[in-house]
């Protein structure tokens, strides 16, 4: 396969003097799995970005990357994408389309393969990653796991040589990781993908690595096997790199010193031969080598940095646990999400006691985070209740009860609601009853080192940050308890480290820390009490010692080496024994385009065979000879059939869409002549939708903005429910559309607002009514992006809110449409035109008012919003007007 | 599920089908075409899935059509024959036959609409435009993608932000407004944050380096074509009938005698039939199954 030289890159952002990269130099032979590792901020998202030449970012760039021995900049557009695969960090935000088989078909259509090709590449790969089952599924109905092995699968269908991965483990559970990295394995081992992944967490991924790179301010620091990686990290003694090395190997270098170096075992599997060579038994020498993980914070300044930590702390705990005053107790709780529905929360009992640090475990769906929310108060129980020192949780006044208790969610963009920093801690502290908001939001950004980003919109925080800034309203009213959920996930060793220290902070300061974590380091390092929730019940509620020592899965890898058992079957999948796959050599094969082209149109052919073949009842296995085979009369018609296909196939559609539409038009006129009302409105609303989709088709869009257009349809259908619970016809879907016709023009105004109403009514119901709401909201996004372009309300309230009001009616109005011209078909009176829309008229006041209200209060915010967002990727306006640079 | 018939058939044939059934619905304005219509309708909903979706919708959707049987000789003073008074209100018969029929094809409409839902899946609505307008289409996929995502995002963050202040469920009607729109304002920064992502993962999948295929699950087949000409030659009938005026009454001023004549049945029994035809192949493969077991 591939093989990827890199030559002295340096690279410097535009706009920056400091470089990204320097001078990095490697290569990656072909077949080898190489790992990137790295501090955040050390240039690996930038080094992989500038391998993918579609996504490289702008800037001074010096020195080459090659592939196979031909620069990337000179591979033609279409072989480079197809050359280079990328599966990048978020399972979610990868997903294109809606169902599984849509999102694996996407990458091939957009390559071009031919019909009969894909189908086949489809069924080898989705029979190896298992996702057969799955195709008809929409992707949001996916664990995150499963969503990143299909953007795993999504990628390799169109066969790249190369596969880059931009720490695609870094939002999975570790269940899901171990799997995705043994699906990894499996196609390096097996079928020779090459690979080059970034990652922070080693521990799985060195037993399978050939090549380790290690970057450290843009520069490469090692480059070579990983057993050479860890002499080398361990001989310099640095600890933002000693960070990078396993549990378990960690501790067998400090156990065995040089004895282990010389052959540094990766996993635990190997730790433990060493300890039966050396003769030390593992469940013996575990507790009391005062083994409690290799908290970075440990590593960095050495035992004596942390203060309550290790053995004494938890013997100190564990002893004093029962004497805590209970802070925070569930009783008897029963939870379901909705009637029909089985109990998540099934009749839980658990007390807190003050200045705890708890880690709640379990599995996947076992309810963790309903378990947080209903202590937090954000959800309330059916049955039983949750009590803060004494008093129902549900009876506080919201102020009161987020100042008592913090509630961190998982992912901290959900507490984010202001433009800047500063704005969200100013808002938290005044809600949480601070006296002095302002000064209090310092003392938070000086707390939580945030001081230099208050400035920032929230959304342009790296990770940590994030979870700093989240963090820091949880607690701005310093709450007696604070409950997060999973606040490990997706950190790199440092921010994890810095986010471990400042928990320890608050809970030396007295705090009750609840953290529900799939983190097993993380719990055996910090907490001073676990328990594990199964079947919506505390399964387990002991201090972390005990309960460590009693668990079999729910073990950190030093513990699985204490343990002496477990975890044999590590890397089985590299036995082999899968030589012989479905697809044969074919993977192999990158320069048989034309080979493979002909399996594809032969594939296609016999489609159409096995169509005619099973008609007759006969086994469809020779099906292209069997039209040949099969005489008389059956068989000329299917002959004859295939031909009308493939005419029709070759014919472009708007040869025939468009003498359709003339026709249908012309028959709306007769109709309407005739008195047939009903379809005479329905002609006419159909040719109105016709311009606008034809000129939307006359290009080929980009990707930004189509992604840009379908978040807003999406948003604008999203918006037709919640608000319609307060007042029917009160929604801010004509609102969202107005805004974004000001903001991107006329014409994604159109396509935003009739698409709103297409898609939306895929959820709701489609209807007679789908095509009239299709032009009304297209309408308005459409008139409001002619008026914008005008220049007459920029950011201008009083015009804007005022077609929002004469919308609000419009709407309405062609709604009415259909029923007025029949009014006016039967009795050519206006008068009982009029009447039908006074009949409407109390509706279409709300709307009106909605958008009014809506427009006046929010439109000049969302307009900022969509702006920033329009300017920081120039995304092409109307006619290509500002210059679309990526597209 | 798919595999057998009416919904076996190609998306362009349901399409025919439905826009068909629709533009004639509309285009004969006689009660007994439309009462025709309107039980072979009923037929096939039962033949396609028992008549579950029909009883779900029928309750929301009758009231509406009852209304507008009964509005429209409140409204319209037309007509020859005046047939009784509400009050100084002159009821025509006219008025009451017409409102009645326009309802029968409203209702007729909202029938199709319903077992529109259940065939045709909105995979098949996007097979069939992904190539007509592949950009539109495009959007709509992902959209229909994003909105379940959505949906659960903005519960999601509904649930957190009550810990801000922000919420829906209490206070004035004007701030829970507000309070909502914060909320989808903060997903839409967040949505949109992530469509640059998504944009870039489709570059990154070749987006935009030329000319695109269609990936299709669908494949017409011989049945397809069959059933294509078949509804074609029908639709071409009605048309004929229509143009001479068969399967059209005339309300309007005298109320002529409702009874169809010759050129309504032939209308009638045209327009039944096409009305009909998914039962052909919901028979079709039923009795595959019987014969088969």
């Amino acid at each position: 396969m591939a093989h990827l030289e890199v030559k002295g890159l340096t690279f410097a952002y535009a706009g920056s003097a400091e470089p990204a990269l320097r001078n990095v130099t490697f290569e990656v032979r072909p077949g080898e799995l190489a790992v990137l590792c790295g501090a955040t901020g050390s240039g690996k998202t930038t080094l992989l970005r500038l391998i993918k030449r579609e996504l490289a970012p702008g800037g001074v760039l010096n020195g080459d990357i090659l592939l196979d021995g031909v620069p990337i900049r000179n591979w033609n557009p279409r072989q480079a994408a197809a050359a280079v695969g990328l599966v990048m960090q978020d399972p979610e935000n990868q997903l294109a389309t809606d169902t599984v088989e849509h999102e694996l078909a996407f990458g091939m259509e957009n390559f071009g393969f031919p019909r009969g090709e894909m189908r086949r590449r489809l069924a080898e790969l989705a029979g190896f990653f298992g996702l057969e089952p799955l195709l008809e599924k929409p992707l949001e109905e996916l664990s995150g796991g499963r969503k990143q092995a299909v953007n795993l699968a999504a990628v390799l269908l169109c066969r790249p040589r190369l596969l880059l991965m931009d720490e695609p483990l870094a939002q999975l559970d570790p269940q899901a990781a171990r799997e995705l990295i043994g699906l990894i394995r499996r196609l390096n081992e097996e079928r020779g993908v090459t690979v080059l992944m970034s990652e922070h967490r080693l521990d799985e991924l060195l037993p399978a690595a050939d090549r380790v790179i290690l970057l450290e301010a843009g520069g490469v620091a090692f480059n070579g096997p990983p057993a050479d990686f860890i002499r080398a990290v361990w001989r310099s003694g640095d600890p933002g790199r000693l960070m990078f090395l396993p549990a378990a190997t960690a501790w067998a270098l400090r156990r065995f010193g040089d004895e282990a170096l010389a052959d540094p075992p990766l996993d635990v599997k190997a730790v433990r031969r060493i300890c039966l060579t050396e003769g030390v038994a593992g469940s013996r020498m575990y507790p009391a080598e005062g083994l409690t993980g290799p908290a970075p914070g440990e590593m960095r300044e050495g035992n004596s940095g942390s203060p309550r930590h290790g053995a004494e702390r938890r013997a100190e705990e564990g002893n004093g646990r029962r004497r805590k005053e209970p802070l925070l107790s569930a009783q008897g709780v029963f939870f379901a999400y909705s009637r029909g529905e089985p109990a998540v929360i099934r009749g839980l009992d658990w007390t807190l006691g003050r200045g705890e640090f708890v880690a709640l475990l379990g599995a996947n769906g076992s309810g963790k985070s309903t378990l947080l929310q209903l202590l937090a108060g954000l959800r309330r129980p059916q049955r039983g209740d949750v009590r803060l020192a004494g008093v129902p949780v549900h009876r506080l006044p919201a102020g009161t009860r987020t100042a008592r208790i913090g509630y961190l969610a998982q992912n901290p963009l959900l507490h984010f609601v202001h433009e800047t920093v500063r704005e969200e801690l100013i808002h938290a502290a005044a809600f949480t009853g601070a006296a002095d908001p302002e000064e209090e939001a310092l003392r938070l950004a000086r707390r939580f080192d945030l001081e230099h980003l208050l400035e920032r919109h929230p959304h342009d925080l790296s990770g940590g940050e994030r979870q700093r800034a989240a963090l820091a309203i949880a607690v701005a009213g310093r709450p007696d308890v604070l409950l997060l959920d999973e606040p490990t996930k997706g950190l790199d060793p440092f921010a994890k480290a810095k986010l471990a220290d400042e928990l320890r902070r608050l809970n030396g300061e007295g705090m009750t820390l609840v953290a529900a974590t799939h983190d097993v380091e993380f719990a055996e390092a910090h907490a001073s009490r676990c328990a594990l929730l199964f079947r919506g019940e505390i399964a387990a509620d002991e201090p972390a010692e005990t309960f460590f020592r009693g668990n079999f899965f729910y073990v950190s890898p030093l513990r699985r080496l204490a343990d002496g058992r477990g975890e044999e079957s590590r890397g089985s999948g590299s036995d082999g024994g899968f030589g012989d796959g479905p697809d044969g050599g074919t993977t192999s094969g990158t320069g048989d385009e034309t080979e493979s082209g002909t399996v594809g149109r032969q594939n296609g052919g016999s489609d159409n065979g096995t169509a005619a073949g099973r008609a007759v009842g006969a086994d469809a296995a020779s099906a292209d000879s069997r039209p040949k085979a099969g005489a008389g009369a059956a068989g000329a018609v299917r002959a004859g059939w295939r031909n009308v296909l493939a005419l029709f196939r070759r014919m472009p559609a708007h040869l025939w869409m468009i003498p359709a539409a003339v026709a249908y038009a012309a028959l709306g006129v007769m109709a309407f002549r005739r008195g047939a009302s009903l379809l005479a409105g329905f002609a006419m609303v159909f040719l109105a939708l016709v311009p606008f989709y034809a000129r939307y088709e006359r290009k080929m869009r980009g990707a930004r903005e189509l992604a840009l257009v379908a978040v807003l349809a999406a948003l604008a259908s999203v918006g037709r429910v919640p608000f319609a619970l307060l007042l029917p016809s009160f929604t801010p879907v004509t609102f969202i559309v107005m805004v974004t016709g000001v903001v991107f023009g006329a014409e994604a105004g159109f396509i935003a607002g009739s698409m709103s109403a297409l898609v939306s009514n895929f959820f709701l119901g489609q209807g007679p009514w789908t095509p009239w709401q299709m032009f009304a909201w297209g309408m308005a996004g459409y008139t409001a992006g002619l008026l914008a372009r005008g220049g007459l309300f920029w950011r201008k309230r009083a015009p804007l809110a005022a077609l929002g009001l004469v919308w609000g009616f419009l709407y309405g109005w062609i709604l009415n449409a259909s029923i007025a011209i029949d009014q006016w078909a039967q009795t050519k009176s206006w008068a009982n035109v009029l009447a039908v829309y006074a009949a409407g008229l109390p509706f279409d006041a709300i709307h009106a008012a909605a958008n009014v209200f809506f427009l006046a209060l929010f439109g000049p915010a969302w307009i900022r919003l969509l702006e920033r967002y329009r300017d920081k990727y120039s995304v092409p306006v109307d006619d290509g007007t500002l210059a679309a640079r990526n597209l | 599920m798919d595999a057998f018939g009416f919904r076996s058939l190609h998306p362009a044939v349901l399409l025919v089908y439905y826009a068909g059934g629709m533009t004639f619905g509309m285009l004969f304005f006689h009660p007994a075409v439309l009462l025709a219509g309107l039980a072979a309708n009923a037929a096939v909903h039962a033949a396609v899935d028992g008549g579950r979706e029909l009883r779900k919708w029928l309750k929301f959707l009758l009231p509406g059509v009852l209304l507008l049987a009964a509005v429209n000789p409140l409204l319209v003073r037309q007509g020859a024959t005046v047939w009784f008074y509400i009050g100084s209100l002159s009821i025509t018969k006219e008025a009451v036959v017409y409102g009645v029929t326009l309802a029968a094809a409203v209702l007729h409409m909202m029938l199709f609409a319903v077992s529109y839902r259940v065939v045709f899946s909105g995979e098949k609505f996007l097979h069939l435009f992904a190539r007509w307008a592949p950009n539109a289409a495009l959007v709509a996929m992902m959209a229909i993608g994003l909105v379940p995502r959505m949906r659960r995002r903005l519960a999601e963050l509904a649930l957190v932000q009550q810990t801000r202040g922000v919420t829906v469920s209490s206070g004035p009607l004007r701030l829970r407004a507000a309070s909502g729109l914060k909320l989808v304002w903060s997903l839409a920064g967040w949505s949109l944050e992530d469509a640059l992502r998504t944009a870039d993962s489709m570059r990154a999948r070749g987006y935009g380096t030329g000319p695109r295929s269609a990936y299709r699950r669908f494949s017409p087949r011989l049945r397809d074509g069959l059933s294509g000409i078949l509804l074609a030659a029908v639709a071409a009938a009605m048309l004929w009938c229509w143009m001479k005026g068969y399967g059209l009454l005339r309300v309007y001023p005298r109320l002529p005698d409702p009874a169809p004549d010759k050129g309504d049945w032939i209308a009638l029994a045209l327009y039944a039939a096409f009305v009909a035809f998914p039962l052909l192949w919901e028979w079709r493969d039923r009795a595959a199954w019987r014969t088969l077991r």
